[in-house]
């Protein structure tokens, strides 16, 4: 509780100049460590004079917050379902679990298991306590963080040549939006997409050799994206090397060579996964037992994929907040990506799924799934212990008319089965 | 793919466009009674069937453009109303083609809602007509397209325990939709249906409505590099359920399959066997397991069909049709009746039916010449003519077949010129279908057929018989010689050899065959108890009798044993060496003989005569417990040989196989003699007035003492009273005695001289009488310790009468005991010393047998008169002292008459006297027998070797036969008779004697065994005739014994 008191108090000393902060690069230094007592009072024992009570909580400071808001990333409270739709997840739900009496017994869905279980003490997010790596990879889990993969200095950067450097050319623009197109201008950078690091990149409080070997992929989003998606979606136009960049961590995840889950789920990601022929699929599919959908209106949120390319223009022109372009996959090219069904954040559903795929039905009986549904919609099967409410904000407000009555897997999206 | 923009451009699975009215329709209303329609260019009919529709409808039939892949022009046709509910199939007639052209090429496809042509699977071709006829329950879009040989039907199966257990099966197609470098794509759809469409969901029983459902389209592949398949779908059933009559309720049930993770990612899944995936046929079976929430597993098998190929159906022409989606063998004619449609059936009428050719049958046209044999020509079975039967075959009484004609022919008949007369008898032959003389039956082999020839299988041949040959099956016992018997020479067994003629080891011949035979075992001859050998010399194995004796004792047979050679009955001769003592009252209880506890011991054999004369000896054992047993005896008599711990030896003859070697001592078990010298001094008074001759005797029953100490000790004449030293180490009658027990009865008695005269005369005859006694008790004698033993002696109680009362005078005829002297001696004249004796004794014990040896019998009475005084008579009797009590004393009365017998050995000048004596004994009473003469006589004529025993005889050899004749009457018949055999030999210039055997036989002859004798030894025997009842050489022979009568005869010494 103290910790929560003090993260509040936190956020109304900042709330003032939040948005004047990041800008593809470092940012004010009192914006995060506390400098003097500058701004706040001086908290012994905090490492690197952060103003939170570590890593995760000083970046929660800023980007929690009850309503949906550019750059929250965290929903304070507890009443209702979380409500900050950013396409990467809200990490409130990392603090909500599920228990139901599944067919094979007492089943859970505990919130550790939703997303990234970075550790925020201020705001009760206190790790993963079943991995103590990433899985897939050797990443310690107690470090996860923020800053894991964000680089809060942001000094990685896009140069005008379309590479990445961590230092060198000034940093004139965000390098996640449509505004930083096509390319920055000699001796000028963009930054990478969301402080993403890069090739080498560590964070300093983390030991070992744990450097990340791929650079931050190549993503274009819309400069608003934390929405209801009941009427349209939020596209971000993904171009190229975000599984390559998620594999900095979970290289070896849903493989052959998991080092973490041996024999587990395994599935085809990256530049190698590209669409073929199931990019018509991809377009046809609708919704279950309807295939009858058109390349025109074919993209969904709930399922993204790499356009296959790092044109930024390309990009740019299909990144869109209000659900105007939805032209799905035309080439082949496209690929699959590790956000195709995962959210980078969390979710309401385990691993950060973009949808509950350990249901037998996503709809059921025309409702979301919940308990407090009825008919197969209750079922604890489908509900999982969550309440259609709950249901719904994990599907990012989506009315469920917007799928079959008995909707199945979205990973018919791509195989219709 | 690949073109940026135009993704419909290519033809991977994906929705068509819905089809533009071309302003062509047709409308017709139908109703319940049905109807048809027909589109407007006549290419596609309509037609309901009654009961199809429930009420009249407008049904539409419109041309439009014809958006399906694989069309096969530009037209197609929507039926309307799109959402007309049929009750029942309608039929959809495309003529498609020409009449009389090929319609494989081509099927009928539909729109379904997701704008997916899909290829019917069932399409019935019409060639007659060029028309596609398809069967469906719903209108919609239609058009005629062209047929994929790669479109795949199967049959799906599921059961799943996930949620509500239920089973399904349907039946799926998988129209090609496309494929490039990655594989090819379905598309996938088909029906399911519940296998029950009762389901169980716990305690609720479920009802599916419908039971049947309708897939939805879904995408299949067929992937490459790696090859696999990648197939799923869902499906639901609405149900209606109730739990224990409970109010229904609404549920589903729900299937969730998939080959790639899709459904169910958190559950285990593979296939349960390896799949077969090629381009005509997908079939596998798959499991996703769940663990406690179930499973599913699925089973498919897809094939393509290629309609027109040829294709098996019995009794018909026909190839694949793919009407029905699946390859099915579809007849284009019939083949001919007749035609071989399997193993043992044929075509007839289409059909195959069943029909075995070639069996034999019995209805052919032609029985005589030809064999009946089923035929299937006609595609029915029938008998026909089959093989003409062999010529020569009889077909009548004097036909036979020839070339399947039946012609007269007679056969059997005699005739003379067959080809061979030698050896052949001649026979008209009808074989060939024609009259032949040929061989007949030929004759037996070894007919002879000419010098040195016989005939052999019908052959005449060179052969010699008779003839020295080698190689006769037999060699080994028959000689060789040669034989045309056969027809051919063979060298055949001849005279079997030799009986006996080895012809192998231990193998000789008998009568002609070799026999197993080993000569030289041990075997029994006829005789058991010979030693035998086996023999050959016969041919057979036989036992030749050695001649040689077998042991004695060894058993050849039950009961028998081999004695001498022959195999006598025998037994084992048991019995024991007990000794019994005697005290005061009654025996005590025989316990075993010193000589069988510690050595010497005793020793016992069995001498069993041997037929030329001696004894086989069967050697018996006596152990510590006195148990006597000499093993196998022959039945018989036998002579029982014992040496008892002293080693006096006795013969016992006997033919009893239990022997009692005990024997009886007088006294106290307990008793023990004097071992050094025991003075004990008798302070004697109320003595008879001594004179010389008088005696006092001291008898002790319980203690076995007797002594008449005054034979040593003379006590003066006159004296009433006396002190007299006894010395119990040295009595006066010889040996040590008895140390006395306080509770042992001593008696002292005064044996006084009294005198008589006979009945005629004035001789006075001294004797002796017991005239006063005393008992004492309460003596504790010990060894080497002096003891005194006041005594006052009275007169005795009773007054006894040697003629058992006093009236009777003694009548006693001394002659007709001295009669007897040369049966007693061989002599003729009266020795001097020879004498009578008259003595009243007393015995410790009842007069019978067996008796206890005691050291002595105390004397009550005594007379005693010279040879030739002559019979001696009395006018009364005369009177004894009786005073032992008769509790345990028996009174008895003696008469001997002794004669002395020297023996002298050269070496010696003092001879050995012993007497021959003639005596008898009667227990004390009134009425004893009188007049007193002998009861018993001497043997007669006693022998030695034959010879007279009364002469000396050297030459006797060691093993001489004495033997004698029984005593002539009036003689008692001994009971017994008692050999004994003195050795006679020197003491300084005396001649001494040692008895060295006994024998106790009821026989009259006793021959000495070996081993006894030696030469240069003098010997003489006793012979003692013996009377007693019962005689105890029947039950105790070497107990004591109370003769009742008895008469020894002595032999003249003799040497070996």
């Amino acid at each position: 509780m103290a910790a929560r008191a003090i993260a509040s108090a936190v956020l109304a000393l900042l709330a003032g100049h939040a948005a004047a902060f990041h800008s593809g690069g470092v940012g004010d230094c009192e914006g995060c460590h506390s400098m003097h007592g500058k701004d706040g009072p001086d908290v012994p024992g905090r490492p690197f004079l952060m103003s939170g009570g570590d890593a995760s909580s000083t970046c929660l400071s800023c980007h929690a917050g009850m309503a949906p808001a550019t750059g929250h990333v965290f929903s304070t409270g507890f009443a209702t379902p979380p409500s900050n739709y950013t396409p990467a997840g809200d990490y409130a739900w990392l603090l909500r679990s599920y228990v139901w009496n599944g067919p094979k017994g007492v089943a859970t869905s505990p919130g550790e298991r939703h997303g990234h279980s970075v550790v925020a003490a201020d705001f009760n997010l206190l790790g993963d306590t079943r991995n103590t790596a990433a899985p897939g990879g050797t990443y310690p889990s107690g470090s996860l963080s923020c800053i894991s993969c964000h680089d809060p200095h942001g000094r990685y950067r896009i140069l005008s040549d379309g590479t990445f450097s961590a230092g060198g050319a000034r940093i004139v623009a965000s390098g996640s939006y449509a505004t930083s197109t096509p390319l920055p201008a000699e001796r000028e950078a963009y930054g990478s997409y969301r402080l993403l690091g890069g090739r080498g990149y560590q964070p300093r409080s983390l030991g070992g050799a744990l450097s990340f070997g791929s650079n931050p992929p190549v993503a274009i989003a819309p400069p608003a994206y934390n929405r209801s998606e009941a009427v349209s979606d939020v596209r971000v136009a993904y171009g190229s090397g975000m599984s390559e960049w998620c594999a900095n961590c979970h290289g070896a995840i849903h493989t052959s060579a998991n080092p973490t889950g041996p024999g587990s789920y395994q599935h085809p990601s990256g530049v190698t996964a590209r669409f073929g022929q199931l990019a018509s699929i991809y377009n046809a599919f609708l919704r279950t037992g309807d295939m009858g959908g058109s390349w025109l209106t074919a993209y969904t949120s709930l399922v993204p994929y790499e356009e296959g390319t790092t044109d930024r223009s390309q990009l740019a022109s299909h990144a869109r907040g209000d659900g105007t372009y939805r032209i799905g996959p035309t080439t082949g090219g496209e690929n699959v990506m590790c956000l195709s069904c995962h959210r980078a954040h969390a979710s309401g559903w385990d691993y950060g799924m973009r949808w509950n795929f350990e249901s037998e039905y996503v709809v059921a009986s025309g409702q979301w799934p919940g308990v407090d549904s009825v008919g197969e919609a209750a079922k604890p099967a489908n509900a999982q212990g969550r309440t259609q409410a709950e249901t719904r904000a994990a599907m990012y407000d989506r009315n469920p008319s917007s799928y079959a009555s008995f909707q199945t897997t979205l990973c018919n999206k791509c195989h219709a089965k | 793919m690949g073109c940026r923009g135009t993704p419909e451009a290519d033809g991977s699975p994906k929705p068509s466009p819905r089809g533009q009215l071309l302003g062509l329709a047709t409308t017709a209303s139908i109703g319940p009674t049905g109807g048809t329609i027909t589109s407007p260019d006549g290419r596609l009919t309509v037609t309901v069937p009654p009961g199809a529709l429930p009420g009249a409808v407008n049904v539409t039939l419109d041309q439009i453009t014809d958006t399906a892949p694989g069309k096969i022009d530009d037209v197609a046709y929507r039926i309307g109303p799109a959402d007309t509910i049929l009750l029942a199939p309608v039929t959809l007639a495309f003529r498609a083609a020409a009449p009389g052209a090929s319609l494989d090429a081509f099927t009928v496809a539909y729109q379904e809602n997701q704008g997916f042509w899909l290829r019917l699977r069932e399409v019935q071709r019409t060639p007659a007509d060029g028309t596609l006829t398809v069967s469906t329950t719903h209108f919609g879009d239609w058009s005629i397209v062209t047929r994929s040989a790669a479109d795949l039907n199967g049959q799906i199966t599921f059961q799943s325990t996930i949620g509500i257990p239920f089973s399904a099966t349907g039946l799926a197609t998988l129209n090609v939709a496309g494929a490039d470098a990655s594989g090819t794509w379905y598309l996938q759809w088909g029906t399911l249906a519940l296998d029950s469409a009762t389901l169980t969901s716990g305690a609720a029983t479920c009802t599916a409505s419908p039971a049947t459902v309708e897939l939805d389209t879904d995408i299949a592949e067929v992937m490459v590099d790696p090859t696999r398949f990648r197939w799923g779908t869902t499906a639901r059933w609405p149900l209606t359920c109730s739990a224990g009559g409970g109010a229904a309720y609404s549920d589903l049930a729900s299937l969730f399959f998939d080959t790639m993770g899709i459904y169910r990612p958190d559950c285990s899944r593979g296939y349960v066997q390896a799949p077969v995936i090629t381009a005509d046929r997908v079939q596998g079976a798959y499991t996703i397991d769940c663990g406690t929430a179930g499973a599913v597993t699925a089973t498919w098998d897809f094939g393509t069909c290629t309609p027109g190929v040829a294709c098996a159906m019995a009794c018909h022409d026909a190839v694949i049709s793919c009407d029905t989606g699946f390859p099915v063998c579809t007849s284009t004619g019939t083949l001919p009746d007749g035609t071989v449609c399997g193993t043992n059936q044929v075509c007839s009428g289409g059909a195959c039916v069943s029909c075995t050719a070639g069996l034999a049958c019995t209805t052919q046209p032609d029985p005589l010449c030809h064999d009946g044999v089923t035929s299937c020509a006609t595609g029915a079975s029938q008998c026909v003519n089959g093989t003409a039967k062999a010529n020569g075959t009889s077909c009548g009484s004097n036909l036979v077949c020839n070339g399947g004609a039946c012609v007269s022919c007679a056969s059997g008949l005699a005739c003379t010129t067959q080809p061979d007369p030698l050896c052949h008898s001649g026979v008209t032959s009808c074989a060939t279908g024609t009259w032949q003389c040929v061989n007949g039956t030929a004759f037996a082999n070894g007919t002879p057929c000419g010098p040195d020839q016989v005939c052999s299988g019908g052959a005449c041949v060179s052969c010699a018989a008779g003839l020295a040959c080698t190689t006769q099956p037999d060699p080994l016992c028959h000689d060789g010689v040669t034989s045309c018997a056969t027809g051919t020479s063979q060298c055949v067994n001849g005279a079997a050899k030799t009986n006996g003629t080895s012809c192998g080891t231990d193998q000789v011949c008998n009568g002609g065959t070799c026999s197993a035979c080993t000569a030289d075992l041990v075997c029994t001859p006829a005789n058991p108890c010979h030693d035998g050998r086996t023999s050959c010399s016969t041919g057979t194995q036989t036992c030749t009798d050695l001649g040689t004796n077998l042991p004695n004792g060894t058993s050849c047979g039950a009961g028998l044993t081999c004695n001498d050679g022959g195999c006598v009955p025998s037994r084992n001769v048991v019995g024991t060496r007990l000794v019994t003592y005697w005290p005061d009252g009654a025996p005590g209880a025989p316990v075993p003989a010193p000589d069988v506890i510690a050595p010497p011991l005793a020793l016992v054999a069995a001498l069993v005569p041997r037929a030329g004369g001696g004894f086989d000896t069967y050697t018996g054992t006596i152990d510590a417990s006195g148990n006597v047993a000499i093993a196998n005896v022959p039945a018989g008599p036998y002579l029982l040989s014992f040496v008892d711990g002293n080693g006096a030896h006795t013969f016992l003859e006997t033919s009893s196989s239990s022997i009692d070697l005990g024997y009886d001592l007088l006294g106290r078990a307990d008793a023990a003699l004097a071992t050094a010298s025991t003075l004990v001094t008798f302070e004697l008074t109320g003595l008879t007035p001594w004179k010389d001759g008088d005696e006092i005797q001291i008898a002790s029953s319980n203690g076995d003492v007797l002594d008449a100490p005054t034979r040593i000790a003379p006590i003066a004449a006159g004296a009433t009273s006396a002190s007299l030293v006894d010395d119990w180490l040295a009595s006066a009658l010889g040996p040590a005695m008895n140390l006395l027990a306080p509770a042992d009865v001593l008696w002292i008695h005064d044996l006084a001289t009294l005198s008589t005269t006979q009945t005629s005369g004035s001789t006075t005859y001294p004797y002796l009488s017991a005239s006063a006694a005393a008992s004492v008790t309460g003596l504790a004698f010990a060894s080497g310790t002096p003891s005194t033993v006041p005594a006052a002696l009275g007169p005795p109680a009773q007054t006894g009468w040697v003629t058992g009362d006093a009236a009777t005078g003694i009548d006693w005829r001394l002659s007709e005991f001295e009669a007897q002297l040369p049966a007693l001696t061989g002599l003729a004249a009266m020795p001097p010393g020879s004498g009578h004796v008259l003595l009243v004794g007393a015995a410790a014990r009842a007069l019978a047998n067996p008796a206890p040896i005691a050291s002595g019998n105390p004397t009550l009475f005594l007379l005693a008169l010279d040879a030739g005084t002559g019979d001696f008579a009395t006018s009364a009797s005369l009177p004894y002292g009786s005073f032992l009590e008769a509790s345990t004393w028996s009174e008895w009365r003696g008469i001997e008459f002794s004669v002395p017998v020297a023996y002298l050995l050269p070496a010696a000048s003092a001879a050995f006297t012993d007497r021959a004596a003639l005596g008898r004994r009667e227990a004390m009473s009134a009425g004893l027998p009188t007049p007193i003469v002998p009861t018993l006589l001497p043997v007669q004529a006693p022998a030695l070797n034959g010879l007279d025993a009364f002469a000396p005889m050297t030459g006797a050899g060691t093993t001489p036969t004495l033997s004698w004749s029984p005593p002539q009457a009036p003689s008692l018949a001994p009971t017994s008779y008692t050999v004994e055999l003195v050795l006679l030999g020197t003491s300084g210039t005396s001649t001494v004697a040692t008895r060295i055997a006994l024998w106790r036989v009821a026989s009259t002859a006793v021959t000495v065994p070996a081993g006894l004798l030696a030469a240069g030894g003098t010997y003489y025997a006793r012979i003692t005739a013996n009377w007693s009842s019962p005689d105890p050489l029947v039950t105790k022979p070497l107990s004591g014994e109370y003769v009742t009568a008895y008469a020894t005869t002595l032999t003249a010494p003799f040497s070996p």
